[in-house]
């Protein structure tokens, strides 16, 4: 052994086999890096985490809320808040229609999920994109578990808790999903009824953007709001605003669909905190198994 | 070199690395950003021994790769795959050792425009790394949203933003040299060829 530290250069070589071997390992088989990961990260939290509300103060995420004051924008989110409430009971009932329709049993689930909402503080984020993770600086402790729901400014979907430790989670951001199915609401009708809506699913894309098809015959226009359809997320994510519609195209390949593009308003790696919707005990699961 | 200032720098580089610099992040440039980790590499490679040159950069690459997780898709845990960085991490070194006799050392730009370098070498073994692991099936979240070429277009972008912000920060790095403990250069060539 006392000759492997006299001979440095065979250490490193030593090092280096084994980097390499890990480096190609099949990711099942590498579990046990996380363990050392959060390790690794736990002196870098508290200073990742001033580094972040330094940086956010520098340079705030950019709001498209057109909101021109904190009055104005508290406003707009308890809007936002009660109009997802809305849209989320409209949509429960088209599914309850469809459900009865198809004479199948209406699951007990009720909508109004006790939900405890918490704020969490991001302790470090990814430059690599919109859609890579972030961690935050509430765990299993603070009753965060997988599939927790990240939101900001009260109802913008952020993500998804995928992985939970005792005093972090990891936010997997909407931009990582394959891809998240919203229905579209007018801007300039808030009465309409979500069950009418036209549906859509969206894939994301690597600026941040998310792109969908919408038939011809739906009139989409830009401005119309995104928001959450997706039996394979939680209640508590429900008829949340995925964005709002940034262009409409035409679809040369597909000639009665149109193509849209979806800006959300505020991007996770922009923010240093958000806010987890985490489902009280009794809660549905629906989606949990996604 | 000394050890110790080495952790010093390689802490104060890492977190702002995972926090700080978002605040120099361009999502309108498919979000790319400086890498500050790689200036310190390069800085380090500059002066130090071989020997301690390559440890140094296997110990950034480790932390780096144990600092950015791997998504594995809608909830499953994420996975932290040791080697991508530390991999590119000790090609861009090696590079780095082979160029250093050509540059004048001393020179903040020398750090900037040898940061485009490393960036790019360390990037391309990175990539070259995840390409093999897609062929049996591991996620490649890494370039999720566009192919190997873009993400390599994409690190050339990151290259070019490490080399301006490599300049001012070479000046500094250059400012501390007497704190490093760096062997004279007829050491450096003997410790390790």
């Amino acid at each position: 052994m006392s000759r492997h530290f006299n001979r440095p250069q065979r250490v490193f070589f030593v090092a280096m086999a084994i980097i390499i071997a890990l480096a190609f390992a099949p990711s099942r088989w590498l579990g046990w890096t996380r363990d050392i990961a959060r390790i690794v990260n736990v002196p870098f939290t508290p200073f990742g985490h001033a580094g972040v509300s330094v940086a956010t103060w520098l340079r705030p995420p950019t709001d498209r809320t057109g909101a021109s004051s904190d009055v104005e924008r508290s406003l707009l989110e308890q809007r936002d808040i009660y109009e997802r409430l809305y849209r989320a009971e409209q949509l429960r009932v088209a599914e309850l229609e469809e459900q009865i329709t198809q004479l199948q049993q209406v699951p007990p689930e009720i909508l109004g999920v006790p939900i405890q909402r918490m704020v969490a503080s991001i302790t470090r984020r990814d430059a690599r994109g919109p859609w890579a993770s972030v961690q935050l600086n509430r765990g299993a402790r603070h009753g965060v578990t997988v599939g927790t729901v990240a939101v900001y400014g009260g109802d913008h979907l952020l993500g998804r808790v995928t992985d939970v430790s005792p005093l972090a989670s990891e936010l997997l951001p909407l931009g990582a999903y394959p891809d998240v199915r919203g229905i579209i609401l007018p801007r300039d009708m808030p009465a309409a009824s979500a069950a009418s809506a036209p549906r859509v699913l969206l894939t994301p894309r690597a600026d941040g953007t998310l792109v969908g098809h919408v038939e011809h015959i739906h009139p989409v226009a830009q401005g119309d709001v995104v928001r959450l359809s997706d039996t394979a997320w939680p209640v508590s994510a429900s008829a949340s605003v995925i964005g709002v519609v940034e262009s409409v195209s035409r679809n040369d390949s597909q000639p009665l669909k149109n193509t849209i593009i979806v800006r959300p308003r505020y991007q996770v790696n922009e923010l240093a905190s958000v806010t987890l919707r985490v489902e009280m005990p009794g809660g549905s699961e629906r989606g949990a198994s996604r | 070199m000394r050890w110790t200032i080495f952790i010093i720098f390689a802490f104060i580089m890492l977190a702002l690395d995972g926090g700080f610099m978002g605040v120099f992040t361009l999502p309108a440039v498919a979000g790319i950003g400086p890498n500050i980790v790689i200036c310190l590499l390069v800085y380090i490679c500059m002066f130090a021994t071989r020997l301690a040159a390559m440890f140094a950069a296997l110990t950034l690459g480790v932390m780096m790769d144990l600092m950015h997780p791997l998504s594995q898709g809608d909830v499953a845990p994420s996975v932290y795959v040791i080697g991508p960085h530390a991999l590119g991490y000790v090609f861009a070194g090696l590079l780095l050792l082979q160029l250093r006799t050509m540059v004048f050392r001393q020179r903040a730009i020398t750090i900037g425009a040898l940061s485009f370098a490393a960036t790019f070498a360390a990037g391309l073994v990175i990539i070259m790394v995840f390409v093999i692991r897609s062929w049996y099936g591991e996620p490649t979240e890494y370039f999720m949203h566009g192919s190997p070429a873009r993400e390599l277009m994409r690190q050339l972008g990151i290259g070019v933003y490490t080399a301006l912000l490599g300049v001012p920060l070479g000046w500094v790095l250059l400012l501390t040299t007497p704190l490093w403990g760096f062997q004279p250069g007829h050491h450096r060539r003997a410790l390790w060829r």
